[in-house]
């Protein structure tokens, strides 16, 4: 408790208040736009950060995520677009609320539920983080590569496309990383003689490359009608008590599944808001109305995906292991920085990670104020041509590619990272899988490695050893789920 | 009644094979284990063989749901204009990062070529666009440039200069 005061102490300050604003603000708007994103914005953001503060740099990279995800509400209620992939569900009863004209009413749902969610899954994440931290420290070897293992396993099970694409993506990304020097004895692999491959696929130009430019040239082929914008005043924002608390259940409840399902490494919050509505629809007394207009759905939605955020930093944080994609960029920020992400972040760093911690409320607070102000404004941002967006967003690309590395040959990677990424998701191949199994991989490979040289090369302490069995158990139930669930359906019928 | 098989269906378990054999070649010339019980080799012979069994049982199960008569997925296909404007996107960047590494020309006439390129490209035909368009792409061109020079000194590609 008191290295969290300490912590907020150290935030109440110009340069941090100022940082965790602005990170905040551009989030939200970043998050408004359709086709762009958090994972786009921080990867984007990740060579300024060089320069930076260790502190002030993940503070300002957690608020834009904080705020990104909330952002997507505006464009999701005003224009029937998601901004991001965590308000699809928002957008199936903000924009019909909208249209009935009551865009103003949706919207402050919306706005309240994600500080709702938020403050929740805060109270959360600063009670949880320490204590599974210390836990952590009796992590083996061994345990923390059956972590990985099931961090794959759990975001191949949840993302588009069938399991085994997603596995494929996430060896693709491990495949991916071991390209360059071994890290325990500097030996060259997979180099096959081209020189600039010495250093390895560096983590800038891969992030950008099937992040962002895979997205620009999803983008430049998608040649659909400009969008329509709903409408609102201001004096609609603002509702009576009476409003909110006749959903004060429903906040609880979808801010704890929220949690819940941002802290199962690699999941992330597209599919709390999702799990969030379902459990709302199936629990409500008139779910006939959602997919109408329904207020429900919107609050569900929005508190479970901004409850994920503040859940998948628990992950991150106490293991240094991902909660989503977007905590695995966060992860390559932490490396860039050169810290090392897991328990030992809070005994050795503890200004970073309760750093991290206090600047999540602050953003929370920050966002809660200027989108209930200004998301009538963050909206026509939304109606900016293609045109001067995708541009400027390719040329900050390539500007930050070579200022962090100083290769023009960078450049042209992160130009194929693009097109791969964008044939991967043709494939069916989910880009989060892969980013996850080429951050990850690294420290996979390293755990494995030092297990075996400490139990003699035996990998009998994977199946004796409790947790890294209990991990081991759960890695192959989700595995075998997609063939043994209809199995079992079918004898229990 | 069978359905044919989709190009991605075949595409991307045959690449997984492929990525697979050529990991497994990598893999063969490196120096085996000393001091310690898996060497270099060993991640990636473990990853060689993962995609490999992915790759089979991703062809596998295609080519089962083929014969059972499962319906392809639908998946959107760009129109004739989208893929023309990224072709055309294509060859704008290429030539732009082309001019960045040149000697004849400086940092700011290269990003100009880009933005204002690409941003022809995508822009429907206003006159107000394109003139909005020019005036962001020479403040963000010359706005970068001195962020890069002035405050993170970084060396411009190319010859160096701003023109």
């Amino acid at each position: 408790m008191t290295d969290l005061l300490d912590a907020f102490g150290r935030l109440i300050g110009f340069w941090p208040l100022f940082y965790i604003g602005l990170g905040t603000i551009l989030g939200i708007t970043v998050g408004a736009i359709p086709g762009l994103g958090a994972a786009m914005l921080i990867a984007l953001l990740l060579p300024l950060t060089y320069y930076m503060d260790s502190v002030l740099a993940l503070i300002f990279l957690v608020s834009i995520y904080v705020g990104s995800v909330s952002g997507g509400l505006i464009s999701a209620t005003l224009l029937k677009m998601p901004g991001t992939p965590s308000a699809i569900m928002t957008t199936m009863d903000g924009f019909p609320m909208a249209k009935q004209g009551k865009a103003g009413r949706a919207l402050s749902l919306g706005i309240f539920s994600s500080f709702i969610g938020g403050l929740i899954s805060w109270v959360l994440l600063a009670v949880l983080s320490p204590p599974l931290a210390t836990f952590a420290l009796k992590f083996g070897p061994y345990e923390y590569f059956m972590l990985v293992m099931l961090a794959f396993l759990l975001i191949a099970a949840v993302s588009k496309g069938t399991v085994l694409r997603g596995l494929i993506a996430a060896a693709l990304g491990v495949s991916v990383a071991m390209v360059g020097p071994d890290l325990s004895s500097g030996t060259l692999r997979l180099t096959f003689g081209v020189e600039p491959f010495n250093s390895g696929f560096r983590l800038l130009p891969t992030l950008l490359g099937v992040f962002v430019i895979s997205q620009v040239i999803f983008d430049m082929l998608d040649t659909s009608a400009p969008i329509q914008q709903a409408k609102f005043r201001l004096s609609e924002m603002f509702l009576s008590a009476k409003d909110y608390t006749r959903h004060s259940v429903n906040f609880l409840r979808s801010s704890l599944i929220g949690t819940w399902i941002g802290i199962l490494p690699g999941v992330g919050s597209a599919v709390a808001a999702i799990v969030s509505y379902s459990v709302a629809r199936n629990t409500s007394s008139h779910p006939e109305k959602f997919g109408t207009g329904a207020e429900e759905g919107i609050v569900a939605s929005e508190a479970a995906n901004n409850a994920s955020v503040n859940g998948a930093l628990i992950p991150l944080i106490a293991l240094g292991i991902p909660g989503s994609v977007v905590d695995a960029i966060l992860i390559g920020a932490l490396m860039i920085h050169n810290l090392q992400p897991g328990p030992g972040l809070f005994t050795n760093q503890p200004e970073i990670a309760y750093g991290i911690v206090a600047a999540a409320l602050i953003a929370n607070v920050v966002m809660f104020a200027f989108m209930l102000f200004f998301s009538g404004h963050i909206a026509k941002l939304c109606m900016i041509p293609k045109s001067m967006i995708l541009p400027v967003v390719m040329f900050f690309c390539i500007v930050g590619v070579y200022t962090a590395t100083g290769r023009m040959f960078d450049i042209r990677i992160m130009l194929a990272f693009g097109l791969a990424g964008y044939l991967m998701r043709l494939g069916g191949l989910p880009i989060g899988a892969f980013v996850l199994g080429y951050i990850l991989a690294p420290f996979a490979e390293e755990q494995l490695r030092s297990g075996l040289m400490l139990y003699d090369g035996s990998l009998l302490p994977m199946f004796t050893r409790p947790i890294a069995l209990l991990f081991l158990v759960a890695s192959i139930l989700i595995a075998f789920w997609p063939v043994v669930g209809p199995m079992i359906k079918r004898v229990r019928r | 009644m069978q359905h044919p098989l989709q190009l991605h269906s075949i595409l991307v378990p045959a690449v997984a094979i492929g990525l697979s054999i050529a990991i497994f070649l990598g893999a063969n010339s490196l120096p085996s284990a000393r001091f310690e019980p898996m060497g270099p080799a060993g991640f990636p012979y473990i990853a060689s063989a993962i995609l490999f069994l992915l790759g089979v049982l991703d062809l596998a199960m295609s080519i089962r749901a083929a014969q059972k008569g499962q319906p392809p997925k639908d998946r959107p296909t760009p129109s004739t204009r989208g893929r023309v404007r990224a072709f055309a996107g294509a060859v704008v960047t290429i030539v732009a990062l082309f001019l960045m590494e040149a000697r004849f020309i400086g940092f700011v006439p290269a990003s100009l070529v880009l933005l204002v390129g690409l941003g022809g490209v995508l822009s429907e035909n206003a006159k107000r666009e394109k003139l909005w368009l020019v005036v962001i792409s020479c403040a963000v061109s010359i706005g970068t440039a001195l962020l890069l020079t002035k405050i993170l000194s970084v060396v411009l590609p190319g010859n160096g200069g701003f023109f």
